[in-house]
């Protein structure tokens, strides 16, 4: 892509999410959210082949209907209180459909179809924005409104979330399905708390993102897009395998691993306020997640895949590209647990 | 606490900047040294606990514990040297490293003064034993045992967590040391009852309870020789520790909860002993031996009376040593048979003398001979489940008997009989191998000397 | 303080110095066994004194010294119990000992480790006199136990023989039955009584209830192979001769009905322990002399003779004559031990041949073990003056002169009769007639170390129970008067049993049975006990644990419950959830029914 393009696309990218973020006004809001959709749409299709054009029709196509019924509530709400200010919506009806509208924008459990499919037809470093950078602006609104969704809906899609990330990446071997699966089971644990204590939701975003990058990152190091292909990388990059290990059973949601952060604030919100059963079973819905992450980890790190000489030279003629940041990113993704009594700030 | 967890955490350190033929040496005395510093602990002066800080103490029911851990560190690295003799230097310093992080793990879980860093030092123990297992095991099974290692584990624990967060929100604390001191408003009713099971569960599995003790078979016979130490010595302990920790939350519950999973560790022990006497894998049946001493253990933590608390503790740390020797015993053997079917290895006394005498006195002790304080132990326990009900003399004593059968099976079918003819080329004891041993044997028979010091709070 | 605690302790350092010693260079000397030889003779020679010393004042002492533990309320310390019974087994196994090590010397000269053997000889002593001396039910039980372990190392000594394994194996499994009981009465007496040491039990309570007693006399039942528990003894013979003298004979079989003497206190309140104990004894030795009436195996010959010596001994406690019980112990550790190394010579010198059908006309070529032979069996028939006569006529008369069961009095005189019997046979086959063994064995009994250690057995085995009854005021009023007849059963019972051996034997020779009497197969196939319990219980238990245990429970149901179960809900949930198609159209579908639907119920 020219340059002069890719810049300004990621810069539009980019305002489209700060935008939406800091608008308080539903129509600026609104532009953002398509700004942002809008700019997306070359990064994903990249290096235009018939997969790439697939994953991003797709994706433009469920945009486009969760902006249209987002552009529906708001004007409902414009209806019913008469300003565009976004404050929290007094009736019924508007807050249900701003939050299907959402809902379908980040791709959680009766609407997620087009996640994995998405993520699977696109580039990894696409992949990786899909799955990070474009959850900020749904989540903000999400955030703002967050006293006027309905509990009992969210809880809902939160499960089921949770139980489709799990169940579906069961089935998977390739790397960028997972993520996608996985990054719907960590909506679901933010759809679970939002009612309750948005800013631990908040967390939790923070946290999927931090253990996210570095999982793409030492994957386009390699250009693996396969569980086979991992299996290869212990004989290009050793220190990566462990680091690898490690990153999964993160954000599988391991103590004392960083991914444990969330997880735990979340169930203490939850049970604080009298759901235990909830959390029990999320809980145990998320080893569905680990078990996956266990099935890379063992491919990749724990066993050594049988391999033909010629590939064991392999890492001879691979240019490495440069990740100055994974290091930094690696280890906040792993070790931050002892910094969670200072997380108290939250309350 | 920190005297022990700094110079612990900085032996990896020590292991990657030691020269290439010096890591096995310098991570063996420098953690045999930690070890012989967690002697202090025993210095008890007040009666209930040590209160170190609000993070760390330790009372007299861990300290037998912690240094059941330290000591075990050094022992560790001493059976792994052939295991790792065909491994590069850098595989090499990983494997120590992850059995010093281990380490680490282990005795801050153990001097947790907060439940909540019991549990998440708990859970964290599981990672560093995962990759022992699956890296280093021998056989493509071991992917298997630690699916099952790990998920038997987590799903008992994950419920754990939720009922302990929602006793810190209805207590205010989960502080060991004030939990003794709090009014327990626990009645007796469906939802009080579920989460009973989810307390205890998560240390039912890891104990293991028959029925949930599938992962530990898989898991010992998987393992390579730290792993399956460290497993049978303070992983299963973990579980007895936590049940005696938190059973002080559950009182009025435990009295009427507690029957189902007493009858099941009861006909459990006689399951677990009588499939040890079909064993034909030599770890296969230690690891069934442990789970049926295990039982024991969770019988007698379940009896709750202060003589039972003092069986378990004891018997605790008797296994630990002891199973820990046989695995290391059936390891060397490993080594040079390169098979862990018994009918393969016959008749080892011939050759190896030494380790014969080894076998033997390992054997004892897993029968629990007196005064071993394996016998202590068992005596304990027996007294305790025999003045709850007089007729589990009956169970007891079958197993007592099938314990002492399996332990003598195993004894004369790899040292005993002829020596069959396809083990030649057999490499004599090394220095090594009879130092491990004597490094488990040692404590074992001095503590029978003063058990007092293993037998926990209630002494 | 004079010396009677002093040179108890004397001669048990002495007898752990040579142990101390095996842990440095000595232990690889050809001497070693002379000095533990030595060693056990100097020790026997020291408790000599304590035992004068208690004869002569009838001192008795309790020693209560190292503190090991306080559990609570029970208190546990090492304590030592020198009275009547201690100090006097004590001297007698160490006596017996000494010439049975000192037989060892020749009969385990070819064998490369003697000098670990030795020290398994000694370690078992010493854990014996434990048992012997201790005062303390825990302290007991390391005894009880450490001579079980040490009946399994000696017993299985030659390791590469199978049958040797298997007899050891089977030993701990019989003795580890009993030892269930022990624990049982530990656990009891800990609850009810909290004290384990045994003059605090006795003084807390004698009528206690059955249940610890039970487990007593279970604990009995399996060390001393009372009938039910007896087929390990025989078995036990896999081992080398001066085990089966020291540990099968003498000292570790015994250990059981010394138990019972100990406890004896609570036992002689409760008629219905006596009475079981009883008729176990009556059974057992009926049993097993009924059993060794048709073997051919010498030394089995002389294990069941055991064993109905000590069904003998059960009865006497039976009629609560614990300290008659105690001496016919004593004496019977002489005759006993010398007719094993009796055995054992003559085995030896027959090239390991145990068969009494391969030997004979032994008189000639061995006059030495012969007569020694034909002493102890003389002792053991209750000979009159002979040492067996003391103890095992007085059983006799206080059974028959006390209201006692009918039954179990008339099944132990016909076991009496039957000693008679099969000692005669003995000595018939293996003394007299012609030689059968083959030509070309050169016997040659004249070592020093044999004929010492036979001699002094011989020479106990004639004077120790006049000695010993002599020497002892007796503690039980014994039976003052009783009409002739009554006098003379014992020696009535026993000629007849001379006269019927000879009668049978001259029988034996003269006619040849066509068929097998049911009668023989029963005496000869040892009640066809190993044969029904020892298959069918094994197997049983052994198809239990591989068919429900390991198969049915462990790897079906427990595997497929949990885990397999879990993993078969995830694979079909996750192929249902992850079954897309990947079109659009259908997408959108979903999309609007689930729009729908959340619009219908929450609005």
């Amino acid at each position: 892509m020219n340059p002069l393009t890719l810049i300004i696309i990621m810069f539009t990218l980019f305002m489209g999410t700060m935008i939406t973020v800091f608008s308080s006004h539903w129509l600026t809001m609104w532009i953002g959210l398509e700004m942002n959709m809008l700019a997306i749409i070359p990064i994903l299709i990249n290096k235009a082949t018939p997969r790439s054009t697939e994953a991003a029709t797709k994706y433009f196509l469920t945009q486009a209907t969760a902006s249209m019924i987002l552009m529906m509530a708001i004007t409902l709400n414009i209806l019913d209180s008469g300003q565009w200010t976004l404050i929290n919506p007094q009736n019924q009806l508007t807050p249900v459909l701003i939050t299907l509208a959402l809902i379908i924008k980040l791709g959680m459990a009766p609407f997620h179809f087009w996640v994995p499919e998405v993520t699977q037809g696109v580039p990894l470093k696409s992949g990786l924005i899909l799955l990070t950078w474009q959850k900020l602006a749904p989540l903000s609104i999400l955030y703002q409104i967050s006293p006027s969704i309905n509990p009992t809906m969210m809880m809902s899609v939160a499960i089921l979330s949770i139980m489709v990330g799990g169940w579906g990446g069961l089935n998977q071997t390739q790397l960028r399905k997972i993520l996608a699966y996985s990054s719907i089971a960590h909506m679901g644990w933010m759809a679970a708390i939002i009612t309750f204590n948005p800013n631990t939701m908040v967390l939790n975003l923070i946290i999927y993102i931090l253990m996210t990058i570095p999982m793409f990152m030492m994957f386009m190091q390699h250009s693996s897009t396969t569980t086979l292909s991992l299996s290869q990388m212990w004989n290009k990059n050793p220190l990566m395998v462990s680091t690898i290990l490690i990153t999964l059973m993160s954000l599988g949601g391991l103590p004392p691993l960083t991914g444990f952060i969330p997880k735990w604030i979340i169930i203490q919100e939850l049970t604080k306020n009298g759901n235990i059963i909830l959390p029990t079973a999320m809980a145990m819905l998320a080893l569905l997640n680990l078990y996956f992450y266990m099935r890379l980890i063992y491919s990749s790190s724990l066993t050594m895949f049988p391999t033909t000489n010629n590939l064991k030279m392999k890492w001879q003629f691979e240019s490495t590209k440069r990740m100055p940041l994974i290091t930094p990113l690696i280890i906040l993704s792993t070790m931050l647990l002892p910094l969670t009594p200072a997380l108290s700030v939250l309350n | 606490m920190l005297k022990t967890i700094i110079p612990t955490i900085m032996l990896i350190p020590t292991v990657w900047w030691s020269k290439p033929h010096m890591i096995w040496i310098n991570a063996t005395v420098y953690s045999l040294l930690i070890s012989l510093t967690t002697l202090s602990l025993l210095n008890q002066p007040s009666d209930t606990n040590l209160n170190f800080s609000t993070t760390f103490f330790s009372d007299a029911l861990s300290t037998p514990l912690l240094m059941l851990t330290t000591w075990l560190l050094p022992l560790m690295i001493l059976a792994s040297q052939h295991h790792l003799d065909k491994e590069t230097l850098t595989r090499k310093k990983i494997y120590i490293s992850l059995l010093i992080s281990l380490q680490v793990f282990l005795v801050m879980t153990f001097s947790a003064t907060e439940f909540i860093l019991f549990y998440i030092l708990f859970e964290a123990t599981l990672i560093p034993t995962l990759i022992i297992i699956t890296r280093w095991g021998n056989q493509t099974e071991r992917l298997n045992a630690g699916t099952y290692f790990l998920f038997y584990t987590l799903m008992g624990s994950l419920p754990l967590l939720v009922a302990l967060i929602y006793l810190q929100n209805s207590m205010g604390s989960l502080n060991f040391l004030l939990l003794q001191l709090m009014n327990k408003s626990i009645t007796t009713s469906w939802s009080n009852s579920l989460m009973w099971l989810a307390c205890m569960m998560a240390f039912l599995v890891k104990m293991p309870l028959y029925g949930l003790h599938l992962w530990l078979p898989k898991a010992h016979v998987e393992a390579p020789i730290a792993g399956s130490m460290v497993l049978a010595a303070i992983l299963l302990k973990l579980g007895g520790y936590g049940m005696m920790r938190i059973t002080i939350l559950l009182s009025p519950i435990t009295d009427y909860m507690a029957y189902p999973f007493l009858m099941l560790s009861l006909w459990g022990m006689i399951m677990t002993s009588s499939i040890c006497l079909r064993q034909t894998d030599l770890k296969s049946l230690i690891a069934y031996s442990s789970v049926s001493h295990m039982a024991l253990v969770i019988v007698a933590i379940l009896i709750q009376t202060p003589w039972s608390f003092m069986g378990a503790t004891a018997l605790m740390i008797a296994h630990g040593l002891t199973s820990s020797l046989l695995f290391c015993l059936a390891n060397s053997n490993y080594e040079r048979i390169h098979s862990r079917t018994m009918l393969l290895a016959r008749g080892l006394q011939t050759i190896l003398p030494l380790m014969a005498a080894w076998w033997l006195v390992a054997s004892l002790t897993n029968l629990a001979l007196p005064p071993t304080i394996n016998l202590l132990g068992e005596l304990l326990i027996i007294m305790a489940s025999f003045s709850w009900s007089n007729l589990t003399i009956i169970l007891m004593g079958t197993n007592v008997l099938i314990t002492a059968l399996y332990s003598l099976y195993m004894l004369s079918t790899t040292q005993r009989g002829k020596f069959t003819y396809h083990t030649n080329n057999i490499s004599p004891t090394f220095t090594r191998e009879n130092t491990l041993m004597v490094l488990h044997l040692a404590p074992l028979l001095l503590l029978s000397i003063s058990p007092k010091i293993i037998l926990g709070l209630m002494f | 303080m004079n010396l009677f605690s002093t040179s108890v302790a004397v001669s048990i350092i002495i007898l752990v110095l040579p142990i101390v010693a095996s842990f440095t260079n000595i232990f690889n000397s050809p001497n070693y066994p002379h000095y533990v030889k030595t060693s056990v003779s100097y020790a026997f020679t020291i408790s000599l004194i304590p035992t004068l010393i208690f004869i002569a004042t009838s001192q008795e002492m309790m020693v209560s010294n190292w503190h090991w533990m306080t559990i609570h309320t029970l208190k546990l310390t090492t304590s030592f119990k020198l009275d009547y019974f201690s100090m006097l087994f004590t001297p007698i196994a160490l006596f017996v000992t000494w010439s049975i090590m000192e037989f060892s010397m020749w009969y385990m000269h070819s064998d490369p480790k003697i000098n670990q053997f030795f020290k398994y000889l000694l370690m078992f002593l010493i854990t014996m006199l434990i048992l012997v001396t201790a005062n303390n039910m825990f302290q007991l039980f390391i005894g009880w136990e450490g001579v079980g372990i040490m009946s399994f190392l000696l017993i299985g000594w030659w390791h590469g023989r199978t049958d040797a394994n298997t007899a050891a194996l089977q030993a701990i499994l019989y003795n580890r039955i009993g030892d269930i009981g022990f624990i049982m009465a530990l656990a009891w007496f800990a609850i009810n009584l909290n004290t384990w040491e045994l003059q605090q039990i006795f003084i807390l309570d004698n009528n206690i209830t059955i249940l610890p007693l039970m487990g007593l006399i279970l604990a009995a039942t399996g060390k001393s192979a009372q009938f039910g528990l007896h087929p390990w003894l025989p078995s036990a013979m896999e081992g080398p001769t001066p085990v089966s003298a020291l540990l099968h004979s003498s000292t570790m079989v015994v250990a059981g009905v010394f138990l019972l003497i100990r406890f004896y206190p609570l036992l002689e309140n409760n008629k219905t322990a006596q009475t079981l104990i009883l008729c176990l004894g009556a059974i057992t030795t009926l049993f097993t002399a009924l059993c060794a009436l048709t073997q051919n195996d010498i030394k089995k010959i002389v294990a069941f003779s055991t064993s109905s010596q000590l069904g003998l001994m059960m009865v006497t406690i039976g009629i609560n004559q614990p300290h008659l019980a105690f001496l016919h112990i004593c004496t019977h550790a002489f005759f006993k031990a010398m007719l094993f190394l009796c055995s054992g010579s003559i085995i030896h010198s027959l090239n390991d041949e145990q068969d009494i059908r391969k030997m004979g006309g032994l008189y000639k070529t061995m006059p030495f073990t012969a007569s020694a032979l034909t002493i102890g069996s003389l002792a053991l028939t209750g000979m009159p003056f002979l040492t067996g006569f003391y103890s095992k006529d007085l059983i006799i008369e206080s059974a028959n002169t006390s209201n006692t069961n009918a039954w179990a009095l008339i099944i132990t005189l016909i076991a009496t009769s039957l000693t008679a019997v099969y000692s005669t046979r003995i000595i018939f086959f293996a003394l007299l007639g012609q030689p059968r063994y083959p030509a070309l064995i050169v016997i040659n009994e004249n070592n020093p170390l044999l004929i010492n250690s036979i001699k002094r057995l011989a020479l106990g085995s004639i004077f120790a129970g006049f000695l010993i009854s002599n020497l002892i005021t007796p503690n039980n009023v014994p039976q003052m008067t009783m009409p002739l007849y009554m006098k003379m059963t014992a020696l009535f019972v026993t000629i007849m049993g001379f006269t019927i051996a000879m009668e049978l034997n001259q029988l034996s020779l003269s006619l040849k049975m066509t068929t097998q009497s049911p009668y023989f197969n029963f005496s000869n196939m040892l009640g066809f006990f190993p044969m029904t319990i020892h298959r069918i219980l094994p197997y049983l238990n052994l198809s239990a644990s591989q068919n429900m245990a390991t198969l049915l429970l462990d790897m079906t149901w427990t595997e497929k419950a949990i885990p397999k179960n879990i993993s078969d809900i995830q694979i079909f949930a996750s192929t249902s959830v992850s079954s897309q198609k990947g079109l659009i159209k259908l997408y959108f579908l979903s999309f609007l029914i689930s729009l729908l639907l959340v619009l219908f119920i929450l609005t």
